[in-house]
């Protein structure tokens, strides 16, 4: 079996401990009066979860994809880390509330993205019983990509607020919206162009 | 090039998926036309000053206050409308032509019968795709973000949506031109789908002021652009999927 390239993995361990980072430092140690502070102290495992499963699922992509296209199956553990993350990221969503970063409307992204992401684990499952090998390839490409949302929305936080005189609500509802989308078409370039 | 033709798809599947597939085409064309003539119709009616297709829809499904009121289209961008109003003309007529196109594009039966027809099509619908997003940029150019709707999270989102659409067009045209079938196919679908987000997003204001009448239009509009592109997207990659052949068993 082939192996990933390291570079994934390096990025992938870099994307986590930024994501980590950021719970810890920012959130649970920070001096900030945010109101993800006292969320995150009552609901410390919902946190601890997601993080740790959407570090797990950055790790596992590129063998997941290796395994869609060498060995023409679905990789549970990675699939389950996807899961894992998409249902604990609701979770973060509830316990935020509608007083967190981006007020009401982050709850519906926590569920949209819950939504697609079990919708594209799913539909690999079901293409593999298919024997349509290319399309469980290609949603576990799409999976994978989701799995980077986390390290870019706190990444392009601080960049947006940064570059323009958006309001902190504002600026997180404009960090998430951007790399959910951003992620699909990079992953459909990746798709078209390296894969196929 | 990935085989998609009806005998080929029974082959792969068996006849009443193929059955159900074609029902699900027809339907997908009918919608897409509907909303086409819907989006045509909505700033013709804007620059009569009289309430267009679109919101008599909306109206029936949710309700005046909502469609009419505090925080809702009408309302809240009359000024920016009026303001860009040649721009939007544009973006809107030329929109709804893709819309009414695309779906019979994407029909094999309908490519292989009708090759010339897909050609010219094609060319047409590439064509108002980037006269459309151009207009909407401009539109964008001239309106400062904050008199947008919902604000600059989906002014960003929909300038970052136009340039995407474009970018997945030029892919389009840049494989058909080098006779790369299947990847003209796999941009097409991206970029349909992306444009897709249109309908979608009305569908889901209909959906919220039903389902979440204590928001506004203009707060429901705000959550539905946090998911809205990638839940657009996956029906463009559902159609791709359905291409992809099966492997031999």
């Amino acid at each position: 079996m082939r192996k990933a390239p390291r570079a994934l993995h390096l990025f992938a361990a870099v994307a986590g401990a930024i994501t980590i980072y950021a719970w810890v430092i920012r959130y649970l140690l920070g001096t900030g009066p945010a109101p993800e502070t006292l969320a995150f102290e009552q609901s410390a495992w919902i946190f601890w979860l997601y993080t740790l499963a959407t570090f797990g699922a950055l790790l596992l992509g590129p063998a997941a994809i290796i395994a869609a296209v060498d060995e023409k199956r679905p990789h549970h553990l990675f699939n389950l880390m996807c899961l894992i993350s998409a249902w604990f990221g609701v979770g973060v969503g509830r316990a935020i509330g509608p007083d967190g970063y981006g007020g009401a409307s982050m709850l519906f992204y926590w569920w949209g993205l819950a939504f697609v992401w079990t919708f594209l684990i799913a539909g690999s499952y079901l293409f593999a019983r298919q024997t349509r090998y290319l399309a469980m390839r290609d949603w576990t490409v799409y999976g994978y990509a989701l799995s980077w949302l986390p390290a870019m929305t706190i990444i392009s936080f601080p960049v947006w607020q940064a570059i323009s005189d958006m309001s902190v609500d504002e600026a997180m509802i404009t960090s998430v919206t951007m790399p959910f989308a951003g992620s699909f078409v990079l992953a459909h370039w990746c798709i078209i162009e390296l894969l196929d | 090039m990935v085989s998609s033709s009806p005998v080929s798809l029974a082959k792969n599947t068996g006849g009443v998926e193929v059955l159900v597939i074609r029902l699900l085409q027809g339907l997908f064309a009918a919608l897409c036309v509907f909303y086409a003539v819907l989006a045509f119709d909505y700033f013709i009616s804007f620059a009569a000053g009289r309430d267009g297709l679109w919101m008599r829809v909306f109206s029936i499904f949710v309700s005046e206050d909502y469609t009419h009121g505090p925080g809702s289209v009408h309302v809240d961008q009359n000024l920016a409308y009026s303001n860009g109003l040649r721009f939007m003309l544009m973006h809107t007529t030329m929109g709804a032509i893709c819309m009414a196109i695309g779906p019979f594009q994407f029909i094999a039966a309908f490519r292989q019968r009708y090759r010339a027809l897909h050609r010219n099509m094609g060319k047409v619908y590439l064509l108002a795709v980037g006269l459309s997003m151009f207009a909407g940029l401009a539109y964008l150019s001239i309106t400062p973000f904050d008199k947008v709707y919902s604000g600059a999270p989906f002014a960003i989102g929909l300038v970052g949506l136009h340039l995407l659409v474009l970018y997945t067009g030029y892919k389009a045209y840049q494989t058909i031109r080098q006779r790369k079938i299947t990847k003209h196919q796999q941009w097409m679908a991206m970029n349909y789908g992306l444009l897709l987000s249109t309908p979608v997003l009305r569908l889901l204001w209909i959906a919220f002021g039903i389902g979440f009448p204590h928001l506004n239009q203009a707060e429901a509009n705000l959550a539905i652009t946090t998911f809205l592109i990638p839940v657009s997207v996956m029906v463009g990659i559902v159609w791709l999927a359905a291409q992809r052949p099966r492997a031999a068993r």
